[in-house]
């Protein structure tokens, strides 16, 4: 299968790109200049006509750019994920890529209270600053490209990436995300947690 | 602190669209009005219509002030919001694929931190209902359909940017204390039926831009809310009986004056 992983050159994206190992042909794409993993890309990630590029051929995926982006200040990091999510789905569709991978982040249900077995039909509760908002706005921003029929997006919300969510667990999860069968829905929403309170059977 | 507004000092944001015209129209005798938007309002009030009939802002005489705000630049919202007992935002961006996201998604969010910063309380909302986006789950085929429905607004950008700042100020009033009305609109046009459109039939989302600014001080009047953010459809009861404006009555006492019923029956 051929994936693009878009937002490679922070942490969990290059985690991702370097770890889907075989069956996968993988090409790693973000908006840094520098990406660690091998044959990195730099994309303007905001623009639709690079995305429109970086994606001809590509058969899936993966949007990693809500987990851990950076920006200077919270204006720009609205922006910048809740576009950048829309520029690269919607390049999807257009470029007729089956399926995308949203990862989104499990603070979204962080907020509530401890003694809850919270899953992910539990509504999202972030907090009033751009940092909590963002992944909601990814989230948002694919649940509503789904809706529409032409693009099946399955979100992984994931933990502190090496504590909550182990890179091994992170990996596998997506490349079960990329493989899996639809099962109607367009839009699917998973926790990927190898311990706390969201980890399978806590 | 009680949000009802019934005197006072209150921002309008993006007010040189029609929409700001019609709320301006309306509230100008009632409050003392700092209307802003990211033209000057002379050079707004001097330009065309947006389209045929719609009104154009007023420009008012102090005590109310004019001034030039970037929606998408917190300090200028902060400032513009400091003083103030009520804001009011009707920015909008259609079509430009950056600031439709500067102004609708950005924009809202620095208008709900800078309301919670001022201890501003209520904070009326506004973002179109894209009735028939073309995909199954747009509501079209429906009828009886309410404001608490979950907007579908697809890929459409000024849609999904105006559904993204809603959420946005959303989150605001359930985390933060503000109490949020949030006015959804369609199809605006006069309250006035010209001889030669009547029977020519009208959207079975439709408001009068006058009924249009007459909501927004029932709006600002209105008491406590049952829930910190509230949903209202903006429009006139038709007999389609597809969209139905019941809970603006209800919570806001407010009911559209101009029924149409020229338009959908036969001359």
């Amino acid at each position: 299968m051929r994936v693009t992983v878009i937002g490679a050159d922070r942490p969990l994206g290059a985690a991702l790109a370097s770890g889907l190992g075989d069956g996968f042909a993988v090409a790693a794409i973000g908006v840094g200049e520098v990406g660690d993993v091998d044959d990195y890309q730099q994309v303007d990630l905001l623009e639709r006509e690079a995305l429109d590029a970086a994606l001809a051929g590509a058969e899936a995926i993966v949007h990693a750019v809500a987990f851990d982006p950076e920006a200077e200040n919270e204006q720009a990091l609205l922006d910048f994920v809740a576009r950048s999510t829309y520029v690269a789905l919607t390049a999807a569709v257009a470029a007729g890529v089956g399926r995308a991978v949203l990862i989104s982040r499990l603070d979204l249900v962080r907020d509530y209270p401890q003694e809850y077995v919270v899953g992910p039909q539990w509504n999202a509760i972030p907090r009033a600053d751009a940092g909590s908002l963002v992944p909601m706005l990814a989230e948002l921003t694919g649940r509503e490209i789904a809706r529409m029929g032409q693009l099946e997006v399955r979100c992984l919300r994931l933990g502190e990436l090496g504590g909550e969510t182990m890179v091994d667990d992170a990996v596998a999860a997506v490349r079960n995300a990329l493989v899996a069968k639809r099962e109607g829905h367009h839009w699917s929403l998973e926790h990927v947690a190898s311990s706390g309170r969201c980890a399978r059977g806590a | 602190m009680m949000a009802t507004v019934k005197t006072g000092q209150v921002v309008l944001f993006g007010a040189g669209g029609p929409v700001g015209a019609a709320a301006i129209a309306s509230l100008k005798d009632h409050y003392t009005l700092r209307v802003t938007d990211l033209k000057l309002m002379e050079e707004v009030a001097a330009s065309p219509p947006q389209n045929l009939r719609a009104p154009i802002p007023e420009i008012l005489a102090p005590p109310h002030e004019n001034r030039v705000v970037d929606i998408a630049d917190y300090e200028q919202v902060l400032a513009a919001c400091e003083g103030m007992d009520a804001a009011i935002n009707v920015s909008v961006l259609r079509s430009h694929p950056v600031l439709a996201f500067h102004v609708n998604m950005v924009g809202a969010y620095n208008v709900a931190k800078a309301c919670v910063a001022c201890g501003i309380k209520r904070l009326i909302h506004t973002g179109p209902f894209h009735t028939s986006l073309g995909f199954d789950a747009d509501y079209w085929n429906d009828f009886q359909v309410d404001d608490n429905i979950p907007l579908h607004p697809g890929d459409d950008l000024y849609a999904l940017t105006k559904y993204l700042g809603g959420h946005i100020t959303r989150v605001f009033a359930e985390r933060e204390g503000l109490e949020v009305l949030t006015f959804i609109y369609t199809h605006f046009r006069p309250g006035e039926v010209l001889p030669e459109e009547r029977g020519k039939g009208l959207h079975p989302y439709a408001t009068s831009w006058e009924d249009t600014g007459e909501a927004f001080r029932y709006g600002l009047q209105a008491g406590e809310m049952p829930s910190p953010c509230e949903n209202f459809f903006i429009c006139t009861r038709l007999p389609h009986d597809k969209y139905r404006p019941d809970k603006a009555k209800r919570l806001l006492g407010w009911e559209a004056q101009d029924t149409f019923a020229t338009l959908y029956t036969r001359p």
